[in-house]
């Protein structure tokens, strides 16, 4: 299941999927408001708007790694390659 | 308005089916060789919903699936009109032209290094009866322990960096972002490597049951599209 590169959120089902779907909404919002090329003066977020986004996003990622501990002990990373830790193509 | 989603050739900007945000059609503004992937709106306010921001990735994707190199916008990039549009492409267009050049053929791929960041055993805080040469001590010992966690978090992101790095054409990273995630990095590999980019973070999760891996991709190249000089207000 890790092994094609265009594998979308949501494919991999049970709780990993809902997991890996919310570290790839991380992911999207470091890279959309944070990254790519800024061509215009003129974005239509202030700076303040982008705090209020990554405000709300905490919450998320503070969620995203305590459930991340929580399963740390029982359920060791990688290893089988079965729970889509690092393949490239999670979405 | 004019909202922008990428850069792209202005040979390879074929008209696309996808429609943008609020559905509107896109529209390929081409300035010399490169050419702008856009659509036009009355409002000039883009929320970042996560529909919204998803909405823009997708456009982003579907311009990278069809055109061999793709510079991604970031969020909320709009214009007044097709001249203002027109008179950046242009005044920009070098950096822009070489920004294509260095991502060409190529994705990103995302890693997330999630660990136990190692205890830290809180000092006795400072009494009103200690003497303040104990209150020292005990700051000095703090600082001790985070600068171990820190070198112990260096070497660890190093480790991993140098397995991943050589199979990218180039990469960026960060360390401790916070204290839960010892390292978020991206990698820009060509597109038929991908796939063994993917494999060698399996590897190194296998190798690292402490640690916790999260590869997402492949992205558009986010994190490696040129920064402009002088982008003023239009």
């Amino acid at each position: 299941m890790t092994s094609a590169p265009t594998v979308r959120e949501g494919e991999t089902g049970g709780a990993d999927a809902a997991l890996q779907k919310e570290v790839t909404l991380l992911e999207l919002v470091d890279r959309l408001l944070d990254k790519g090329v800024v061509l215009s003066g003129d974005i239509t977020l202030s700076v303040a708007d982008v705090d209020l986004v990554y405000v709300g996003l905490r919450v998320l990622l503070s969620s995203v790694e305590t459930a991340q501990r929580m399963r740390g002990g029982a359920h060791p990373a990688g290893g089988d390659g079965t729970n889509n830790d690092a393949g490239g193509s999670i979405r | 308005m004019i909202y922008v989603y990428a850069i792209t050739d202005s040979a390879s900007a074929a008209p696309l089916e996808m429609r943008g945000l609020d559905d509107a059609a896109l529209i390929a503004h081409p300035a010399g060789e490169i050419a702008a992937i856009a659509s036009a709106h009355e409002l000039r306010q883009i929320t970042p919903t996560p529909e919204n921001l998803w909405r823009h990735e997708a456009v982003v994707e579907s311009i990278m699936r069809q055109c061999d190199a793709v510079l991604p916008a970031r969020f909320g990039t709009i214009f007044a009109d097709q001249a203002a549009l027109t008179e950046v492409l242009e005044r920009h267009a070098e950096p822009l032209r070489a920004g294509l050049q260095r991502v060409r053929g190529c994705v990103e791929l995302g890693l997330r290094v999630l660990w136990q960041p190692p205890s830290p055993k809180p000092s006795s805080s400072p009494q009103s009866s200690d003497s303040g040469r104990a209150y020292m001590q005990a700051r000095l010992e703090d600082e001790r322990r985070r600068r171990e966690v820190r070198d112990r978090a260096d070497r660890t992101a190093a480790e991993l960096h140098d397995r991943l790095a050589p199979l990218a054409r180039d990469s960026t990273r960060r360390v401790l972002p916070t204290v839960d995630v010892l390292m978020s990095s991206a990698y820009l590999v060509p597109r038929n490597a991908a796939e063994s980019f993917a494999a060698a973070a399996r590897a190194l999760s296998s190798e690292n049951p402490e640690l916790r891996l999260l590869c997402t991709g492949p992205w558009p190249p986010y994190h490696f599209a040129p920064e402009l000089a002088e982008v003023s207000h239009a």
